[in-house]
């Protein structure tokens, strides 16, 4: 079962986890605000925001993402945040959309909402808006019409607006402006009950273990300690089998799988490593910087200690896809994709780095990034 | 865009075609596609397909109780394939099913056996065989052939430009309901609603009244939706019209890319001749349209080719000819200019070819031969209220021409590695279809007896603006504000026979219909006023919503002058109906009167190259453009930024490739780049020139849908004066887009085999292959 929140609603759904988010907000939920237009990611028509629990358990930290690269697994325990969320009540209009309004940048209205998303998504961050940052907000976002002058400008107006933005409480700044409703106040606790039910309810399943419960069960949580939440059972029998997990496909940020083969993994069980916090994070070890496997390009982005090995960093990572794509996009999925638009892969192997593969009963091998792929879309 | 359309946007509150309301038991319908660019269909084996879950049905063209048959100009475009198959992508099945993941999983199922047949992508090699879509038409004022021997300077070259993908962000689509009549009800994303109609009640074999279509808005078209919405709407009908269900029909975006056709490359022969004093004496060229498989528009767009392959300038002695040459490619189609930037680009080139070779900037050369009043096109229509020489002398004024260029020369001898280009893009665009019949209009305007008003119209709302300038013109001419007023849907059966909304003209046609409606219904209330309020008609208005005679207010207001009308019996309802007057146009003498008016405009632009990389910025486009008496700047300056940046796109980066095969290989996104907001100028600067408009405008606001983007020319030619300043002996093609691949190959013609061994294919398949 993936549990979360879409805008002020609890969701419960046994849909497939490597189903598109996008298909389940418009098609299961019927709201139809969040537009379909590539369904590559590539577009930014679908955008939404992706809040997640921080860990001190009393923010929610919100990221633009393409919906339809989004697995519905990796929604679970999130908020997850469409036009209809943030829509004021009376057909008010928030900040964003009344500066897009005003300044003429919407024109068809095919993109428009994502352009909405990703700079209420902006406002909602907890660094300091600067006119490059904010046009950075709407970079994954494409107008053909093309209002980009607009838009720009709209952009201008409210990098404007947010200098005012208190650090503390910026949340309850925000909805008091009316960038969000006030629900948005409410959501860390909500997320942290959520939390507190998974484990729960993941800890009840475990007294449990060989129950063989039927097909098309997931497991509770996103972030067991063994890296293998929604492993979904292929048979109903050995729900822990290794021999199983081997063979399901493991999807990262799924920027890519589910370009390719979203029809294809609807139907099977996948093991979601997008969210493992054992699989996040950057560190410092003796001599070299250890990456986990679900970092994703915004998180090198955003790290002090990247940054300061590698000045060159942001310039080169500007060129790496786009804002909400980088939300995603993973380390681990960019290189085991062996594609020649790895972009991440080109960087590393410069680099000369390492890396570390474990399989499901804990064994690991160290081949160096080279040997890792041979060839166009191979690997080692 | 109705006038408060922006503000459903940002809510996500519009509806789209995909947005409508699922109706029950609605099956979803999935198109299946040739798989080779050319052959003889043999055998078509649907069985594994129709025993596959949920699979209700597949139709052929044997399904087809009409004619099989959708040509709009040329009756040469089955709906479904039928013996041949002519391109990859075109339509040979549909297949309808419970649910659109089970209709398209069925279409792997399908196998079609197909004899291959000799492919050909290339526009010469058509020419060359002679598949032609029509016999070649020339344009000729003067004697061209005789000039030359009198010209001080002849050069002669070849011009390329590329095709380019519409990429709509809304994909082509429809949804069709069965009637209890026995016909159909179509909500389309099209342009052109009227197409749909005439082409289905066709397929169908029914009469036009028959098949209802609908259009609320689309989410961008740019004429990809003009003719090319109608196989989709008819195919749904089709469907529903066998099966007695609703049937939806939408292309995700590799299907649509695939199946459709985009702007059309040219490949053009040119020969420029000049007197001493550098004035362009003679031209002639030749124009190789890639059509594509069928006809589709492609004798329209190569007309107006041929229209405007002068531009802004006068030459008196022209000889323009154009081929529109069969491939095995998908029908190009409609795209935002038809026609007109290609032939722009040639005579772009073949000026710059001019200038390059006698050492002198090429605006030393525009800017002398620009039209002036009563000039003579080719066609024979004269240079009337011409502003070609004031948009480029304010232009000049305004932002500081000789300043500009200044500034690129010191920073190019400043800098070795980053050189700056500069160019100027002078455009001329002719305004009206120049099929004289289409250039025609209606309105039906209600006005209920609460005051409210509702206006119906042929113009589709696709993000131009034209429902909120259609709002404008019924509320200034009724009197009243813009909030009584709404406009309607596009459908079929409160407008008919209308003309699809394209050619820059749909405010103007539309508007003016709307304007004669709401003017005799503002009549008709003043002459109830008069009686009923005992008034003298002369000096009776409505302004405000108040009613004033001789400038006093009388007794009543709007609202009570609508009702005290209803309840005397007034008609409160209007149907106008508006023809451009004076057009003309003679198709066998190609001379004649075919344009309402015509739009200038010039821009400067400004590029950096990065000169290791081959990367480039476009820095500046400053624009001096003819809106006549802009009556919504907003809406205007958009179309103008909106379009400029299009034009960039199809001159920078956006490269359309197919292989041998004739498979389209930038197939996606991620193969086929568009802007994104990095890629719009740094500086985009729009000034109003102090233009009178035209009266055949409306309210003497001139179109400003196309023109715009043949600003985007200019960038072209500001890359190649960048790489001309780093590499002066570079042999550069004139090949368009400028990709920043290109550009590196021609900074370092010694690293490549020769400037023409880049092929794009090579490097999208690369890509494509991810």
């Amino acid at each position: 079962m993936i549990e979360f929140y879409l805008n002020d609603q609890p969701i419960r759904t046994s849909e497939p986890p490597a189903s598109a988010l996008l298909d389940f907000v418009r098609y299961h939920e019927h709201l139809t605000g969040t537009k379909i237009g590539c369904r590559e990611g590539d577009c930014g028509a679908c955008t939404v925001l992706v809040g997640e629990l921080a860990a001190d358990g009393q923010t929610v930290n919100y990221q633009s993402m393409t919906s339809c690269l989004t697995p519905l697994g990796n929604a679970h325990g999130k908020h997850i945040v469409t036009v209809e969320g943030i829509n004021a009540a009376a057909g008010q209009l928030t900040p964003v959309q009344q500066a897009i309004v005003e300044e003429g940048g919407s024109q068809c209205g095919f993109c428009t909402v994502g352009f909405v998303m990703s700079l209420t998504g902006h406002s909602l961050s907890q660094k300091p808006a600067t006119s490059q940052s904010t046009i950075a907000a709407i970079d994954g976002n494409i107008c053909r019409c093309t209002g980009y002058k607009s838009l720009e400008r709209a952009a201008a107006t409210l990098t404007a607006q947010l200098a005012d933005r208190p650090t503390e409480n910026a949340v309850a700044w925000l909805s008091e402006q009316q960038y969000v409703p006030a629900y948005f106040e409410s959501m860390p606790a909500k997320l942290a009950r959520l939390r507190t039910e998974a484990a729960a309810s993941k800890a009840a399943e475990e007294t449990n273990t060989t129950a063989g419960s039927g097909a098309s069960t997931v497991s509770a949580s996103p972030s067991g300690p063994t890296g293998y939440g929604h492993a979904q059972s292929q048979n109903g029998h050995s729900n822990n089998s290794l021999r199983h997990l081997v063979t399901q496909s493991l999807i990262g940020g799924g920027t890519d799988l589910m370009v390719q083969r979203l029809e294809e993994l609807r139907e099977q069980p996948v093991r979601l490593v997008f969210d493992q916090a054992g699989r996040r994070g950057i560190h410092q070890d003796v001599g070299r910087v250890v990456l986990g496997a679900a970092t994703t390009a915004s998180h090198l982005l955003e790290s002090e200690l990247m940054r300061s090995l590698i000045p060159q960093l942001p310039q080169y990572l500007k060129l790496v896809s786009s804002t909400p794509i980088r939300n995603m996009g993973t380390v681990a999925g960019n290189f085991i994709n062996g594609s020649p638009i790895g972009d991440l892969t080109i960087m590393f192997l410069a680099l000369g780095a390492y890396i570390t593969l474990a399989d499901p009963a804990g064994n690991t091998r160290e081949p160096g990034h080279a040997r890792l792929v041979p060839g166009l879309q191979k690997a080692g | 865009m109705n006038h408060l359309d922006p503000q459903r946007h940002v809510r996500g509150e519009s509806q789209y075609l995909d947005d409508v309301p699922t109706q029950q038991g609605t099956l979803y319908a999935a198109v299946f596609e040739s798989p080779l660019a050319h052959g003889k269909l043999l055998n078509l084996d649907l069985s594994a397909a129709l025993g596959a879950p949920g699979v209700v049905r597949i139709l052929t063209a044997t399904d087809i109780p009409g004619y099989n048959q959708i040509g709009g100009i040329v009756p040469d475009e089955p709906l479904l394939a039928e013996g041949h198959v002519h391109f990859r992508g075109q339509p040979v099945a549909l297949v309808l099913a419970r649910t659109e993941h089970q209709a398209h999983a069925a279409l792997k199922l399908i196998k079609a056996e197909i004899e291959l047949l000799p492919i050909i992508t290339d526009p010469r090699v058509a020419a060359a065989q002679g598949e032609l879509i029509v016999p070649p038409r020339t344009f000729k004022i003067g004697d061209s052939e005789a000039t030359w021997a009198s010209c001080a300077h002849v050069f002669e070259g070849v011009a390329e430009s590329g095709g380019q993908e519409h990429l709509y962000i809304e994909t082509q689509g429809a949804y069709a309901f069965p009637t209890e009549m026995g016909g159909v009800r179509i909500i389309s994303s099209t342009q052109g609603p009227t197409a749909v109609q005439r082409h289905t009640a066709h397929v169908l074999g029914l009469g036009m009244h028959q098949v209802e279509v609908d259009v609320t808005r689309l989410g961008g078209g740019f004429g990809g939706k003009e003719d090319q919405a109608t196989p989709w709407g008819a195919l749904a009908a089709l469907g529903a019209f066998c099966t007695k269900k609703s049937v939806k029909l939408v292309l995700d975006r590799m299907a649509d890319m695939r199946m459709t056709g985009k702007r059309h490359p040219y490949s053009s022969d040119f020969k420029i001749g000049l007197d001493a004093d550098l004035k362009i004496v003679a031209y002639e060229v030749i124009f190789f349209q890639n059509a594509g498989a069928a006809a589709d528009l492609s004798p329209a767009v190569m007309e107006r080719t041929l229209f405007h392959a002068t531009n802004a300038y006068f030459v008196p002695n022209v000889t323009a000819t154009a081929y529109s040459c069969r491939t095995n490619l998908p029908p190009n189609t409609a795209f935002r200019g038809f026609g007109g930037p290609q032939g722009m680009f040639v005579i772009e080139s073949a000026i710059a070819k001019a200038a390059e070779e006698l050492g002198v900037a090429p605006c030393e050369i525009q800017r002398r031969n620009l039209l002036r009043e009563g000039d003579l096109f080719s066609y024979r229509q004269p240079a009337e209220m011409c502003h070609a020489e004031q948009a480029w002398d304010t232009a000049a004024q305004q932002y500081n021409l000789a300043g500009l260029r200044a500034e690129v020369e010191l920073f190019n001898q400043q800098n070795k590695l980053f050189k700056k280009g500069f160019a100027v893009m002078p455009i001329c665009f002719g305004i009206s279809f120049t099929k004289t019949p289409m250039n025609q209009a209606r309105a039906l305007v209600h006005i209920y007896s609460d005051g409210s008003v509702g206006v119906s119209t042929g113009a589709v709302e696709m993000g131009q603006g034209v429902n909120t300038k259609i709002a404008h013109v019924a509320a200034r001419t009724l009197g009243i504000s813009v909030n009584r007023v709404k406009v309607e849907s596009t459908n079929t059966t409160r407008v008919a026979n209308t003309s699809p909304s394209a050619a820059s003209a749909t405010a103007d046609l539309n508007g003016k219909a709307t304007e004669m409606a709401c003017a005799a219904l503002r009549e008709r209330l003043l002459r109830h006023a008069e009686v009923e309020y005992t008034l003298n008609y002369e000096g009776l208005e409505i302004r405000d919503e108040e009613v004033l005679a001789a400038g006093i207010p009388a007794e009543t207001n709007w609202e009570k002058l609508v009702t005290s009308a209803f309840w005397k019996r007034v008609c409160l309802t209007e149907n106008a109906h508006y023809a451009t007057p004076d057009l003309h146009f003679d198709a066998t003498t190609n001379q004649g009167y075919p344009f309402a008016y015509h739009v200038y405009g010039t821009a400067f632009t400004t590029v950096t190259v990065d000169c290791l990389r081959g990367t480039y910025t476009v820095d500046a486009l400053r624009i001096a453009h003819d809106f006549g008496q802009s009556f919504n700047e907003v809406i205007d300056r958009g179309q103008i930024e909106g379009g400029a940046v299009q034009g960039i796109g199809w001159m920078t980066m956006e490269e359309i490739a197919y292989n041998a095969e004739g498979r389209l290989l930038s197939n996606s996104l991620n193969s086929y780049k568009i802007p994104d907001i990095y890629a719009a100028p740094a500086v985009l600067d729009v000034h109003f020139l102090d233009t009178p408009g035209h009266p055949k405008a409306i309210l003497r606001s001139k179109a400003v849908g196309e023109p715009p983007l043949m600003y985007g020319i200019g960038t072209y030619f500001a890359l190649r004066d960048a790489v001309r300043a780093f590499q002066p002996n570079s042999a550069l093609p004139f090949s368009a887009p400028m990709t920043p691949e290109k550009v590196l190959v021609s900074l370092y013609p010694e690293f490549s085999a020769s400037n023409t061994a880049w092929t794009p294919a090579a490097a999208v398949a690369t890509s494509a292959s991810s």
